[in-house]
């Protein structure tokens, strides 16, 4: 797969403060990108950079392998933006704000053009209701269709389901993934939802205080750690399994009966053979396997 | 709630603004008015109305080319206006269109409504409407450039600028009283403003029924190189904004 986006060594400082420090990544045509980070490690300003809006400091962004400062106007045409932190003229109706953009982009057959996404995102009931009527669910809706109007090669997508309830949230990555594979776009996507970033992302790249420390796909990433969460409902024997967690350095968080305890892979077996030879007795045991959140928290102890 | 208004009171330039800014300017242009009037005068309908409409046209055609950029920060659609394939020149032209638009529609509804209520014609003005109104509106062009080059760097919390920093040419262009009326060192001040010399025209064609050409000419030229530095100062401003991230701030 050819890379449409290429960034080199990029760099932003703002006065004596180093905001994105000397990164370098690709996304592929057709890839859905995770892009992932803390609150300030650099995820917005790297955006930000890649849609021209900010001037990096140093390094290349090269995007249909052509430089962005150069061709801003004739990249940004392939492209398009959407976040849960802005909005559309709240005056204007769903039909005339789309209506702005297909200007704005100059898509051909605008008319027709704006109709098929009011229908692909099913936005025909709202057609003629003003923004500021809108629920946050129809408003990510618009937004999006907004994004998806001059069909981009590449979508940047900055947290598109913060503002909306897990269903609401389901169907807007379902709808996503959908046009992203019917039309072969490249996505470079935020969110602080790992289990979103499981369920979509082909790769993950993860940033921290402006420097990438991570690359690789959701499960790799969640794959390098080695401590599996281990989940018991218990009847009897509680306080012999904390001493025996204490004892072995496991951590462990009660809630009740129910005992949640982190055990390095290579001893999951002497921690069950413990759970035998010592009659603890439960009625619920799970085995949680790492996740991509539990790489993000591990990542967020280790700086602080 | 006393507290709580208290704490924002002198840290926030809209209430500081209507607090001292419009009670000064108030105070200061009525006090020419009323010295003018005081020592006698004539035409004083007519030199108050057009004033008063040639006025109203400046500041509302300098405050909607500038709102462009406000109200699409306002509404938090900055971003996406400026992600999509638009130069700033396209942006700043729409705008410009956009305060000639306003321009017309409020002297047309000025001129309606004084002839109406008052059976004042502005057209008495004659062609020279054209070209008065013409100067006017390229002041108002870079008067709003330059704020928005300010908004542009110091953002939301100077927005009121907009349409307070106006206010700050109108006693010095002799709006409804003539210049000889202000104190010597803005006299001399006011020979640097467009619109003096248009305000100044206008009273010459009131009294006299025509006026001399060169006050245009002059008034033009002076916003042929306000235009240019407000241009370049605007063109600077957005450079440095992308450098600096203003322009995320202010979306």
């Amino acid at each position: 797969m050819e890379s449409i986006v290429e960034v080199k060594h990029l760099t932003k400082r703002f006065g004596i403060f180093t905001a994105v420090n000397d990164i370098s990544f690709s996304i592929k045509e057709g890839e859905i990108v995770g892009f992932l980070g803390r609150n300030g490690a650099g995820k917005t300003t790297t955006i930000s950079m890649l849609m021209g809006l900010l001037t990096p400091t140093s390094g290349t962004i090269t995007i249909f392998g052509n430089d962005l400062q150069k061709h801003r106007e004739d990249i940004l045409a392939r492209v398009n933006y959407s976040s849960a932190y802005i909005n559309f003229p709240r005056r204007l109706s769903v039909y005339e704000n789309l209506k702005i953009f297909a200007y704005l982009y100059d898509i051909p057959n605008r008319d027709k053009r704006i109709e098929e996404v009011i229908d692909l995102f099913n936005l025909l009931p709202l057609r003629n209701t003003e923004y500021n009527l809108l629920s946050a669910g129809q408003q990510t809706r618009v937004h999006v269709a907004k994004a998806f109007l001059n069909t981009p090669r590449i979508l940047f997508l900055d947290e598109p389901t913060a503002a909306l309830d897990p269903e609401t949230a389901h169907d807007m990555r379902k709808l996503i993934v959908d046009m992203q594979k019917s039309h072969n776009i490249s996505v470079l996507f935020t969110s602080h939802n790992m289990a979103e970033v499981e369920e979509i992302c082909d790769r993950v790249i993860f940033i921290d205080q402006g420097k990438i420390i991570a690359e690789d796909t959701p499960w790799g990433l969640a794959g390098r750690l080695t401590i599996s969460k281990i989940n018991l409902l218990i009847k009897d024997g509680l306080k012999r399994t904390l001493e025996y967690a204490q004892k072995h350095n496991f951590t462990a968080s009660q809630d009740g009966r129910y005992l949640t305890v982190e055990v390095a892979d290579r001893d999951i077996v002497y921690f069950l053979n413990f759970l035998s030879e010592k009659g603890i007795v439960y009625q619920e045991i799970s085995i949680q396997p790492p996740t991509l959140e539990d790489y993000f928290l591990q990542q967020g102890r280790k700086k602080s | 709630m006393l507290i709580r208004n208290f704490y924002v009171w002198f840290r926030d330039l809209d209430r500081l603004f209507d607090t001292f800014w419009w009670a000064f300017f108030d105070v200061v242009i009525w006090g020419f008015f009323s010295t003018y009037f005081s020592a006698g005068g004539t035409n004083i309908l007519a030199r108050i109305l057009s004033g008063t409409i040639l006025w109203a046209v400046l500041a509302r055609s300098q405050w909607e080319v500038s709102a462009s950029m406000i109200t699409e920060s306002w509404e938090r659609n900055l971003m996406n206006i400026f992600t999509a394939p638009l130069t700033i020149a396209e942006f700043l032209f729409s705008s410009v269109l956009l305060g000639a638009l306003k321009l017309m529609i409020v002297f047309s509804f000025m001129a309606m409504v004084t002839l109406v209520f008052y059976r004042f014609n502005v057209f008495a003005l004659s062609f020279w409407i054209i070209p008065l109104l013409g100067s006017l509106f390229l002041t108002s062009v870079w008067l709003a450039f330059f704020v928005n080059a300010l908004v542009l760097r110091y953002g939301k919390g100077v927005i009121s600028l907009a349409w307070t920093l106006i206010m700050i040419i109108n006693p010095i262009s002799g709006v409804v009283y003539p210049l000889s009326v202000l104190p010597r060192p803005l006299q001399m001040v006011a020979q640097f403003l467009p619109s003096s010399y248009v305000f100044e025209g206008m009273r010459s064609i009131i009294d006299r029924g025509t006026m001399n050409p060169s006050l245009l000419l002059v008034s033009f030229a002076l916003n042929g190189v306000y235009l240019l530095v407000a241009i370049f100062i605007y063109w600077y401003t957005f450079k440095k904004a992308r450098e600096h991230g203003w322009l995320i701030k202010l979306a």
